[in-house]
This record gives structure tokens, sequence and C-alpha cells, in this order.
């Protein structure tokens, strides 16, 4: 007996340890990879550590290629693509793609397509079940069969082929970390997950909107206090397009007039997705404000920092192409860039592409709904998420003629988004077009088949031309229509069609010397078509006005002028808080702290603390005075007006009664209600400690896109606000900084905060973070052959069919 | 000197095996090197150094090659351990299964006899 069991005992404990080793262990809510496959040196994480040098091949074998292709990385290991056709140069893009950001592409085409639950377990479930019902993946298979009828299809094709034949010869020992870690398998891509992640874009750029708060203020308030306190247009404002523009045309309204009647009250309202500061700046000055009479363009778009970075650089060289700039993984071609030509880039456009429709069933069955008084059968689509160690939840989306049903709490309530419905899009031509463009008119044509997320593209070429256009597909709609919830039983409520082409907001070549953006209105209130949306103004004031007072503009003053870190909003608000406020009942200290604050120059600088401070006041001011509509979530800002009403409220009518406090019974005038947001502003600030300075405050991070916080960077001291130019604000800022002289040879520079590799194990993962930080830009190598990148140079890769 | 030339030829096979085929097979690979080195009790604490050096040597180079960026963030994952720590944890897997290996190996030789 002890003999069969000395035999024996070591059998089971052998096999005990080894099943222990590839079982994944549950922690909490999370579960973990199985620690042997995890921790073991031979295709576990060890594995993904990176040598200075990245890559170890430097020949690949890819039959499908027609010649050979040759990749210099250099130093900061930017690719530089020397193909000889731009189907090998798709091709090339889509393996350097996955090579680098695999990971990323992989979850940015979860995210959209509803499927991070397959990943992260039940923890995203609702957001998954939020994309399903909104319906992004029919979109985005609608957009696949699109793209096939556009020039561009086979570019697209063959950057597909590029992806999947890197993950067809990806060994378990380089699959990213985070499939190990999250212990899932790589799949194929495919066209419908660049359409997916195409469709994350749009999310994050035109998916914003207000209508049902929006309804719901109107409701309660009545239209013309509504109208009084959430006027569209700020008179200090300066649009992207200059005011001295005149339109040589009159808009088709549509005869019909839409049904204006309030509908509703919500209880689970329509929540953002991202927030109000995603923007950006561009601008191009025209080569009479340069000192070299070159037009110089520049363009910083602010998204949300992530690691590893939203854009991937790179060069291609083909012998139609010579071009530089940023692309998106998943997503072939430069997004924003230059050739030696031509320079592009763009800015979020914040123009309303989507409305809410009521639903009217025809009876309580719900089978049918009413439009025009005809009954119509809804669309029925069953999506099943499924769910990491639970159980797939399915639920059936009905399609309306306006779109999917995404709220049925009270009554039904359908989304109308221009990128779910009205695409004819052939945005994969753009950015093909724009990097083989060599003037205006290529310029003009390219962007023609761009249609969303709407965009300011901002353009300047060597032949001397400066040039903004507003592009997009734009609504027709009627002044408010599309504001508030609208009635979805008549068609009489529809989009009237779209803004034609050459009657979108565009200039050339203005008066003033230059084009800029900076997500405010595109237009002043004459632009023949009425349009509505969410624009910011303190940005583009401070950078007209500059723009306006530079001469003879060097490279270097348009760096400074991306890292300002000047606020119009405190230069706007202080003065007035001052000439407000009761000073009577200060303390010393007190005193001392309104004396220090009226000589700040109005710098979010990061070291200052004089704009924590003044934010504890504005903020502390703005919930006083908007203590009737009292909002308990970040969507604060659409049940309650925008701060520039505020200002302008306080300016100019300091006795209206919406500065008296609802909760008392005396009545509170405006320097009552200033005298108490800064005895709130200095008690919390006293709390905080006096020390701590602005960038302490913000403590700016770049999360992971998983959110793994090992795999993030936290703590970035930096400046600048979402009102700056400058606009970092905690988890958003300038994922890119470009500015691009158009002299002869193109002469760019550029940076953003992350790294070229999607590998937390690289050398290349964060390594720009700091210099980004401390305000750096790098010269862009923008070369005509690989032998002029000889000494700069870290690793040659060739191609070769 | 048989027990070296058996360590060094587990410490070959074994790794050869986990590098080409699986980890899992490496510790296959090393049970038919000691079972057929028949060295008794001495296969445990041969299974143990050979894939203590294996696991943790393979990590340390890894390692050193990286200066420790990424082990410094799986570090973070289990608790702050330091980047010696992952790799002392990783000889430590490694070595428990090499010494159960051994352990196995010899038992099974007992039950040959």
């Amino acid at each position: 007996m002890k003999k069969i069991i000395s035999l024996i005992l070591p059998v089971l404990l052998s096999t005990g340890y080894f099943i222990f080793l590839l079982t994944p262990l549950q922690r909490g809510d999370n579960t973990l990879p199985p620690l042997g496959s995890f921790i073991n040196p031979f295709n576990g994480f060890w594995q993904n550590v990176e040598k200075k040098i990245p890559f170890e091949q430097s020949k690949i074998q890819i039959r499908d290629l027609n010649n050979p292709v040759e990749i210099i990385y250099d130093r900061r290991l930017v690719p530089h693509i020397f193909a000889q056709s731009d189907i090998d140069l798709a091709y090339a893009e889509g393996y350097l793609h996955a090579q680098n950001r695999l990971w990323q592409m992989d979850i940015s085409s979860r995210s959209a397509g509803g499927r991070l639950s397959e990943v992260f377990g039940d923890r995203t479930v609702e957001n998954d079940r939020r994309m399903r019902r909104m319906g992004i993946t029919k979109a985005a298979e609608n957009l696949v069969v699109l793209w096939k009828e556009c020039p561009s299809y086979p570019f697209l094709q063959a950057y597909v082929a590029g992806v999947n034949h890197y993950i067809n010869h990806l060994g378990k020992k380089s699959t990213p970390i985070e499939f190990k870690l999250f212990n899932y398998q790589v799949e194929p891509w495919s066209e419908l997950k660049t359409a997916l992640v195409t469709m994350s874009m749009n999310l994050v750029l035109c998916a914003r909107a207000w209508d049902m708060q929006a309804s719901m203020a109107r409701e309660s308030m009545g239209d013309s206090l509504y109208h009084l306190l959430f006027p569209d247009w700020d008179p200090r404002q300066s649009p992207v397009i200059p005011i001295d523009i005149k339109w040589d045309f009159v808009a088709d309204l549509g005869g019909q007039t839409y049904d204006t009647t309030s509908i509703g009250h919500f209880q689970e309202p329509y929540q953002n997705m991202h927030p109000a500061f995603v923007g950006s700046n561009n601008w191009a000055v025209s080569g009479a404000r340069t000192k070299s009479g070159h037009p110089i363009l520049c363009n910083d778009p602010h998204l949300n920092l992530t690691l590893p970075s939203i854009w991937y650089e790179m060069h291609v060289c083909t012998d139609e192409i010579n071009a530089y700039g940023v692309s998106i993984p998943g997503i072939p071609h430069i997004t924003i860039g230059f050739n030696e030509k031509i320079a592009w880039g763009m800015t979020n456009v914040g123009q309303d592409v989507l409305d809410f429709y009521q639903i009217e069933w025809e009876n309580d069955t719900k089978d049918n709904y009413l439009i025009d008084g005809r009954p119509q059968s809804p669309e029925k689509r069953i999506e099943c998420v499924e769910v990491k160690g639970g159980t797939s939840i399915c639920d059936t989306i009905i399609y309306t003629y306006w779109g999917p049903i995404v709220n049925e709490e009270t009554s039904a309530i359908a989304m109308h988004w221009l990128p779910n419905e009205h695409m004819s899009d052939c945005a994969i031509n753009t950015f093909l077009n724009l990097s083989e463009g060599e003037n205006f008119s290529d310029y003009w044509d390219a962007l023609r088949s761009f249609e969303s997320p709407p965009q300011n593209f901002v353009f300047a070429s060597q032949e001397g031309d400066i040039a903004m256009k507003v592009q997009g597909k734009f609504p027709v709609r009627q002044k408010n229509q599309g504001k508030f919830i609208q009635s979805g039983a008549s068609t009489s409520n529809a989009w009237r069609g779209f803004i034609p082409y050459e009657q979108t907001p565009f200039v050339k070549n203005p008066l003033r010397g230059f084009v800029s953006s900076a997500n405010q209105h595109s237009t002043d209130p004459s632009y023949p078509y009425p349009y509505h949306g969410d624009f910011q103004h303190y940005r583009s004031r401070t950078l007209n006005s500059a723009l306006d007072s530079m001469h003879s503009i060097e490279v270097e003053d348009m760096m400074n002028l991306q890292k300002s870190t000047y606020n119009q909003m405190a230069a706007d608000l202080l003065p007035l808080l001052i000439s407000n406020m009761d000073s009577t009942p200060l303390s010393e200290d007190q005193r001392m702290l309104v004396s220090e604050l009226s000589k700040w120059d109005y710098r979010y600088n990061g070291e200052s603390p004089y704009p924590v401070f003044f934010e504890k006041w504005k903020e502390s001011l703005y919930d006083l005075v908007w203590d009737e509509m009292r909002s308990e979530d970040q969507e604060g800002d659409y049940y309650r007006p925008r701060r520039w009403r505020t200002i302008e409220l306080l300016e100019m009518d300091p006795q209206s009664p919406f500065f008296d406090l609802e909760s008392t019974e005396e009545v509170e005038s405006a320097t009552d209600i200033v005298s108490m947001a800064f005895a709130d502003a200095y008690e919390s600030y006293r709390e905080m400690g006096a020390n701590l300075n602005w960038q302490q405050y913000k403590n700016v991070r770049i999360l992971h896109l998983s959110r793994i916080p090992a795999f993030s960077v936290d703590s970035i001291p930096v400046g600048g606000a979402g009102t700056t130019l400058n606009a970092i604000t905690t988890t958003h800022g300038p994922s890119w900084r470009m500015i691009v002289e158009l002299s002869n040879p193109v002469q760019a520079w550029g940076i953003y905060p992350g790294g070229q590799s999607g590998n937390p194990g690289s050398h290349y993962y964060s390594h720009m973070i700091p210099d980004w930080q401390e305000g750096k830009y790098y010269p862009l190598l923008f070369v005509k052959s690989p032998g002029d990148l000889k000494d700069q140079q870290l690793h040659e890769m060739k191609l070769i069919p | 000197m048989r027990k070296l030339t058996t360590i060094i030829l587990l410490i070959a096979i074994g790794f050869a095996a986990s590098h080409l085929l699986h980890w899992l097979v490496g510790f296959i690979a090393g049970f038919f090197v000691l079972w057929l080195g028949k060295h008794g009790k001495a296969n445990w604490w041969m299974g143990l150094v050979a894939f203590v050096l294996i696991w943790g040597g393979y990590a340390l180079v890894q390692n050193m090659a990286n200066e420790s960026i990424l082990s410094l963030q799986i570090g973070e994952l289990f608790g702050r351990v330091s980047p010696l720590g992952l790799i002392l944890l990783t000889a430590l897997l490694g070595g428990i299964g090499g010494i159960l290996t051994g352990w196995t190996a010899s038992a099974i030789s007992r039950g040959d006899k």
C-alpha cells in the first residue's frame, strides 16, 4: 500500500500542479490568465519584452506583394515605407499597424461593435448593449457595402490583407501582452473591423446630443425663457469663416414647417459618452504673414489621451505619393499630414447631426408604428452580447424609419444619426487623394467624398494658397429643428436633404491672411442654413486675436501659440468677479489673494496656483447662479446655461433674478452670489492646501486603453485647460502637435504623447511623453529615398514578394 | 560527474522542448531524462536546479535585454513585486514543476524495480 501511495502521490501532485498552472484564476470580479501560460518565459509575458531594436527579422517573405517594399524605422520607431505601388503601400501599412498596434486595433473595433464583454466580462455589458442598441454594427456593415463601390476599395482590401498576413504568422510568443493578460485569442482582421474603427471615431466626434435634456428644460421653463437662457450665438465669438465673407446663395429649407410641439420628460435621458472638451485647433497663415514668405499650417487635435496613442506616425513613399503624418491604427492612409506640395489638418465641427424622434405605436402590441397616419412594420434584429465567464445577453433591436429605438422607459425614442442613416461615404478616398494632392484643386476634390464625422479641414500649399472647408454631410433643417425631441409620426419632421458640397462653409485666401478653427461656430448667423451644435468659443478668440496681431511669423511662434496657456474665459470673468464682490468682510489673507489674482496674467501654467482658485470660484458661482436647475451628472451643461451665457448675464444683467438663491428667503444680488462663491472657493482651497498648484490639482494622466494602472502614466506635470489653446485637461489634450512650413523642400515638426509601439514592454511605448510634456517638437524626417535616412536609421526591414 | 551530465542534458532538452514546443512539454521531456538517468531521490534536486535555471535564467536574460521596462509594470500588477522578485517567482514556478517532475520520475523508477 505504501508503495502504491508513493507512486500515485507524486503523479497526482504533479498533475494537480500543472492543472493549476493552466487554469485561469478568479480574483474578485476579474479573471486572471493561467499563471503558467502568463509567467512561463517561453511564450508568456517575458516574451513581450523588447530590446532597443524591437524587430528580429529584417527580411519577410510576403507572396501577396507585387514588388519589394523597403521599410526604414528611424530612431523614434517611425516607419518610412518605400513601395513601388499604392496597393503594396496599403498592404505594408496594414502589416505595420498590426505589428505595432494589434491589440489597440482589436479593442477599438470591439468597443464600437459592442464586443468588449467577450474580453472583460460583466463590467462592459451595459456599454456593449448600448453600442448594439445604437446600431453601430449595422451601420458599419452598411459602410463596408458602400466602400465596395469606392475607387480606393482595392487599397482597403490590400490593407486588410496586410494586417491578416501579420496575424497569420503571429506566434503565441509575439502575441501582444494584453491578449495574454485577458486570456483571449487574436481574430482575423476584416473590412468590417476597419468600418467599426471608423464608427468609433464617429462616436467620439459627432455622437454628442442633448435633445432630451433640452426638451425637459424647455418643458419646465417655457419656450421664451429657454431661448433667453440658451441662446445659440455668443456675440463675442469669432467663427471659423470670417464674418466679412458674404454668402451668394439662398438656402432651400423645404416649404413645409416642422412640428414644434414640446415633448416629454425622460427619466434616463441620453448620456453622452465623451466629454465636451473633445476639441482641436488648426490654422494656416499665408506667406504674407510669415518671415520666410511660405505658408505655415498647424494642427493639434485634442482627443482622449491614451496608451497606446490614438495616432501612429508614418512616412509613405511610392511613385505617386510622398506623404508624412499620422494614421489611425485600423484605417489605411495618413489622416493628418503633408506631402511635398500641400498640408492638411482637421478639427471637429461640432454641428448637431444626431436627432431623436418619439415613436407613436399603432396600438399596445407595439408591432407597428405610425408614420403620416400609416402603420409601418419595424425591422427587428437580435443582437447577443457574449459575456466572458457568463451567459449571453440578447436584445431585440428595433429599427424604424428614423433609426434604432434607443430609449423605451417612458416612450419609444428612435435615434436618427448621420453615420447610421445617411452615409454614402468614401472617406477612404479622401485621405489617399490628399496624400497624392498637389494643389488647392486636388484638396477641393478630395474633400468631396468625406461625409462624417464633419471636420474643419485646413489646407496650405506650396503654391501659396491657404483654405478652410467645414466639411461633412450636413442636414438641412429649419431653425431650431432638431434641438428637441420631435414627433416621429410625421415625415414633415425629417431632415430636408443635405447642404450641397459647394454651399458648406468655406474660405480661401481671406484678406486677414490666415484661416483657423478651434471648434467654434462655423459661421456667423448670416449663413443661410440654420444649424446648432456643441461649440466652444474661448480658444478661437485667443487664436484669432493672436494671429491677427502676428507678422513675420516663424515656426517657433507657431509652436508657442500651440502651447499657449492663456485663458480667455478667465480674462472675461475674473475682472467681473473682482469688481462684483463685496470686499468688506474679507480677511487679510483673502485680500492678499484677491490682490494677487487681480495681477494674474490669466495663464494656466502648471506651477501657478491661481488657476486652482479661479476654477473653484468659477464653478462655485456657476452652481449658485443656476441652483434652480440642479444637475447631479456631468451633463449639467445642458440642463444649465453655458458658461459664456453666465458670464454675459453677470456683465450685462447683474440684477437678473437668476442671481437670487431659491433656498433662502432673502433676495440675493450678483454681488452676494459672487461673494458667497468666493467664500466657498476659499474654504475649499484652504482645505486642499494652499501650496497646491494647477498641475497637481489637474493631475493629467494618460491611461492604457484597458485602464490598467501599470500600463498607464500618471501625474504628468503640465499646464493648460480645456479653454486654453494648449487644451490639456485631466484625460484629454493635444494628441498630435504638427507644424508644417510649405517651403521647398517642405519642413515639418511634430510630437504626440505616447510612442510608436503599442507594447508596454517596449522602449517606444511612452517614450515621447516627457518631451511632449516639456513642449518639445521633433523635426519630421521627410525624405525622398531610403538613403537619406542613413544617419537616423534604427532598423531596416524588407517585405519581399 | 554522471549527475552533472544529466543536469546539463536536462537543461538542454528541457529548454529546447519548452522553447520549440510548449513549456509543458519541457517538463515531460525532463521527466524522461530523469527517469532514464535513474538517480533515485537525487532526481528531486536535479529537477529543481535544472528548471530553476531554465525558467529563472531565461527570465533574467529577457529582463536584462529590456532594462526591466516590462517587468516593472507586470510587477505592479502582482502587487508591486520588483523585477528581481518577478524573476524569482518565475524561477519558483519552474522549480516546483522541476521538483514534482523529479519526484514523479524517481517514484516511477522505483515502481519499475
